[in-house]
């Protein structure tokens, strides 16, 4: 029962959260400088007439809380309305690039998770180390630079070697690849955005890893484990690491939601057609409903991986179900 | 903005301006016929200040040994932003729109007109009646191409002119008729005498568009025209020497080979146009093979890439010029010192251009005088100069108007501080290292200039501020790409600009007569003398400080052969002479 209790309030606060960064979404964007429906227009010298019917085409005749409610009753329908630029579905503007950056943010994770443990489990038991030193130092080295600067170094680094943009060679279908080529072609172009994102994240990932490892390491039931005479590996592997997973699960867990968001600075970087890419240029557009289509799905992604994190704590910490 | 956007597009807009300016005046006893055959080549462009004169055009003829076929990979920073003519506004669109479609007249590589589908064309002794003989052809699907189809494109621009089709309509400005007596003859009837120089302008962007196709979208008053997505039904039906069979806004666009083209044929099969979202990626990716050509590249890199022996850098004469911007409307309320010609003569003499040329381009552009460059050739008034850089000199007038030092050395005028803010759009090359080094000379005159930067919508916004008014700006920065006919950059500091292209409010009556008066000279002798007189007027009066042009800078692997940067988005040419050498 209070489990249930703790899901249903969880999810509440989720909703609420989703409700109020909605509101935040639509009010921001119509704050900021710029009026959408002169660069949307794009003929100044079109008649007063063309310009208020396409206004009237697109809503922007309405008054703002008319045009509020309008875009609240068509969410609910699970209509996130057209593109100005386009006309098209917003959904169908940002389902592709959606498609794209997933994979991608997948990769940059899992880089990040295997590098961070390693190199955490690595320094906190080999502490006082050069090997300490060196993860140490890497991590905050990593986690400390702008990610857009990381990518550009990367990308002059590799010149030559990795593809330096786009998602796929648009080239490759002159050439009748195979299949198994034009997943290698794929993977090609996704390796250095998410070498990027991993970089940045491991740093982080290490010096968590690093500090709970520490602390599981002083633990009475290390020293007990020791003095059974297990062997190193094993004491760290069963005893050690398994005890330090609560923080850095939740961790990622959190991570994950930033992650969507995240995309933006590295798919600019790498000319990546992800969704970070369609905000960027949504920006320069005024292109209100994709921006709101954008930043529901970066809001939904953090407020989602919140939510999970916050049942995994539930799952995996004994002493939340007991409060 | 206006380096990315399509300006060059929109000069026929000025010629709207004509037409407002001449209403009622059809009747009026028409000057002297132009030649009845594209003009000879104009005498060389003029020298800027005492530089040497460009080459008109660094563009490398295709030679022997090239060898068919094959793909050619262009990258650019831009992207076709619609493949609907009726929609796009970059300039990249407009230059696939000139690859896909039939024009009239295109350059050649002297930046002369001579004809694209026009076989050849006739003008009547009162300069209004242009009949153009077509090349007989056919679309990419084997429709016949004929003049119904540019009859039909010219009517419905026409029609929806001030709506649907208003982004093209400025090409047909001052059209009173069009007729097809038969399928390879077309007729356009001006309703009021139009400089020759200019009908050639204007039309070499009237794209004609497949009636077969285009017709059944003329619905809602022409609204489906533009809601047209020509990339549903792939590959487009065009006429030119490629056609689109792939379209991605943001990634590439292909054009393969069209077999039935009237033209030339092509030495490629086809050519891939990628975007890239960064520059840094796009040379990377150039650096390493994976792209054939870059159509833009900034100055450093330029440097670089000409020391390795893979790759060739061109730089070609351009329109484009790097300026000082004052607010110009004669009724702004605040600092109005800055409408004071002297005062912007004294700022002009700050201005130190020979560093500007040296630090932010590496020796590569030249010191400016005007909107009109050297580009134009005989359009450009080589009889200006630019101020001297003389900080005693620009002290001195400052100290004549009575403006004092205050105890922190800046200026007082008027009762305030000499200190304004400068407004820098991010899309403009160079722009804060150029304002830091104007900014360093003008605390040297005790005028304190502070930066504002913004995105270039907003930026251009806070210009027109408020609401196209004008009234809250005081200095920018921003940059022009002008045609070599001047007519577009002399439009935009007309009245009518206001809410248009205008980024100085300028708003002078007899600007503005001498501008209507330019475009409707037929006589070239005579408008060449009007063009020269109003580059005078603007160098006086001082709505810009001109600072440098720019070439083009364009790149290519060592491997390939026949680029005519010259005539991007104004030929067909420079995607149908590449090839890789054999």
């Amino acid at each position: 029962m209070a489990g249930a209790d703790y899901v249903l309030k969880r999810a509440f606060f989720a909703l609420v959260t989703v409700f109020v960064a909605i509101t935040l979404n639509f009010i921001l964007f119509r704050a900021a400088p710029g009026d959408a429906a002169s660069s949307l227009a794009k003929c100044r010298h079109c008649t007063k007439e063309f310009a208020d019917a396409l206004r009237q085409e697109l809503g922007l005749d309405k008054s703002k809380l008319e045009q509020y409610w309008l875009y609240l009753q068509d969410l609910a329908h699970g209509d996130l309305g057209l593109s100005f630029v386009s006309r098209q579905p917003v959904w169908e503007e940002l389902s592709g690039p959606l498609l794209n950056t997933l994979p991608m943010l997948a990769l940059g994770t899992i880089i990040a998770i295997v590098l961070g443990i390693t190199v955490g489990v690595v320094a906190a038991w080999r502490r006082g180390t050069a090997a300490d030193w060196g993860g140490v130092m890497s991590s905050l080295v990593f986690y400390s630079m702008p990610t857009q600067w990381l990518g550009l170094m990367l990308l002059i680094v590799f010149a030559g070697v990795l593809p330096a943009a786009g998602v796929s060679d648009p080239f490759l279908e002159f050439e009748d690849p195979s299949w198994w080529q034009t997943v290698v072609d794929r993977l090609e172009h996704m390796i250095l955005p998410a070498l990027t994102l991993g970089l940045v994240l491991y740093g982080e990932y290490a010096l968590i890893v690093r500090s709970a490892m520490l602390e599981a390491l002083g633990e009475d039931y290390v020293m007990t484990a020791r003095a059974k005479g297990f062997r190193n590996w094993t004491i760290v592997r069963k005893q050690a690491l398994r005890n330090s997973l609560l923080p850095i699960t939740t961790l990622i867990a959190l991570s994950l939601g930033f992650l969507v968001g995240g995309a933006i600075l590295v798919e600019a970087v790498f000319s990546y057609p992800g969704i970070g890419l369609v905000t960027y240029e949504a920006i320069f557009d005024r292109d209100y409903p994709v921006l709101q289509g954008a930043f529901l799905i970066l809001t939904l992604s953090v407020v989602l991986a919140n939510f999970v994190a916050d049942l995994l704590y539930f799952r995996l910490d004994p002493r939340i179900r007991t409060t | 903005m206006r380096t990315r956007i399509l300006l060059l597009a929109v000069l026929a807009m000025a010629a709207t301006v004509l037409a407002a300016g001449c209403g009622g005046s059809s009747n009026e006893a028409a000057p002297p016929p132009p030649a009845e055959e594209p003009a000879p080549p104009s005498e060389e462009p003029a020298p800027p200040g005492e530089e040497p004169a460009p080459p008109p055009a660094e563009s490398e003829a295709p030679s022997g040994g090239v060898e068919d076929g094959g793909l050619l990979r262009i990258g650019t920073t831009g992207d076709i932003d619609s493949i609907n003519p009726f929609v796009a506004f970059n300039t990249e669109s407009y230059q696939a729109f000139v690859i896909e479609y039939p024009l009239l007249v295109e350059y050649d590589e002297d930046l002369q007109f001579t004809g694209d589908w026009a076989e050849s064309w006739d003008v009547s002794d009162d300069g209004l009646v242009w009949t153009f003989h077509l090349k007989p052809g056919q679309w990419s699907d084997g429709t016949p191409l004929t003049s119904a189809d540019a009859l039909w494109t010219a009517e419905t621009v026409l029609r929806y002119a001030k709506d649907a089709t208003s982004l093209l309509a400025p090409f047909l400005a001052n059209v009173g008729k069009v007729e097809a007596p038969d399928e390879q003859t077309f007729v356009i009837t001006y309703s009021t005498p139009v400089a020759s120089s200019l009908v050639l302008t204007n039309l070499q962007q009237f794209f004609i568009l497949p009636e077969h196709i285009w017709s059944q979208y003329d619905t809602n008053h022409g609204r489906g025209l533009k809601q047209f997505n020509p990339e549903d039904e792939l590959p487009v039906v065009g006429a030119g020497p490629f056609v689109i069979t792939e379209y991605d806004k943001k990634g590439v666009t292909i054009f393969e080979k069209n077999p039935g083209f009237y033209g030339t044929e092509a030495n490629v099969d086809a050519v891939g146009y990628q975007h890239y979202e960064n520059e840094d990626a796009m040379i990377s990716a150039f650096m390493s093979g994976e792209i054939d050509y870059l159509e833009e590249l900034p100055p450093n890199v330029a440097l670089e890439l000409e020391q390795d022996d893979r790759f060739v850098v061109s730089r070609t004469p351009s329109g484009h010029t790097q300026n000082f911007i004052f607010n110009s409307n004669p009724n702004k309320p605040n600092n109005r010192e800055l409408l004071d010609p002297t005062v912007r003569e004294a700022f002009a003499h700050a201005m130190n251009r020979r560093e500007i040329v040296d630090v932010v381009w590496a020796g590569n552009a030249e010191p400016a005088v005007n909107i009109v460059t050297p580009y134009s050739g005989k359009w450009f008034n080589s009889d200006i100069k630019p101020e001297a850089y003389d900080l005693d000199l620009a002290n001195q007038m400052l100290d004549d108007l009575g403006y004092t030092r205050g105890s922190d050395g800046t200026r007082v005028a008027e009762g305030h501080p000499m200190s304004y803010e400068v407004i820098l759009p991010q899309s403009v090359q160079g722009v804060n290292r150029t304002f830091e080094i104007i900014q360093q000379d003008f605390a040297e005159i005790g005028v304190e200039l502070i930066p504002n930067q913004l995105d270039d919508t907003t930026a251009f916004e806070e210009i027109g501020a408020p609401d196209w008014k004008y009234e809250k700006f005081d200095l920018a920065m921003w940059s022009w790409d002008g045609y070599p006919d001047p007519d577009f950059v002399f439009s935009v500091t007309t009245c009518d600009q206001w809410g248009g292209w205008s980024d100085t409010g300028s708003c002078d009556p007899e600007w503005d007569k001498l501008y209507i008066q330019q475009g409707k000279t037929v006589d070239e002798n005579e408008r060449l003398d009007l063009v020269w007189q109003m580059q005078e007027m603007a160098y006086k009066e001082k709505p810009y400080i001109h600072l440098v042009t720019l070439p083009t800078t364009t790149v290519w692997q060592a491997g390939w052969t026949g680029f005519q940067p010259s005539l991007i988005a104004l030929s067909k040419q420079p995607w149908i002479t590449p090839g890789k050498t054999g």
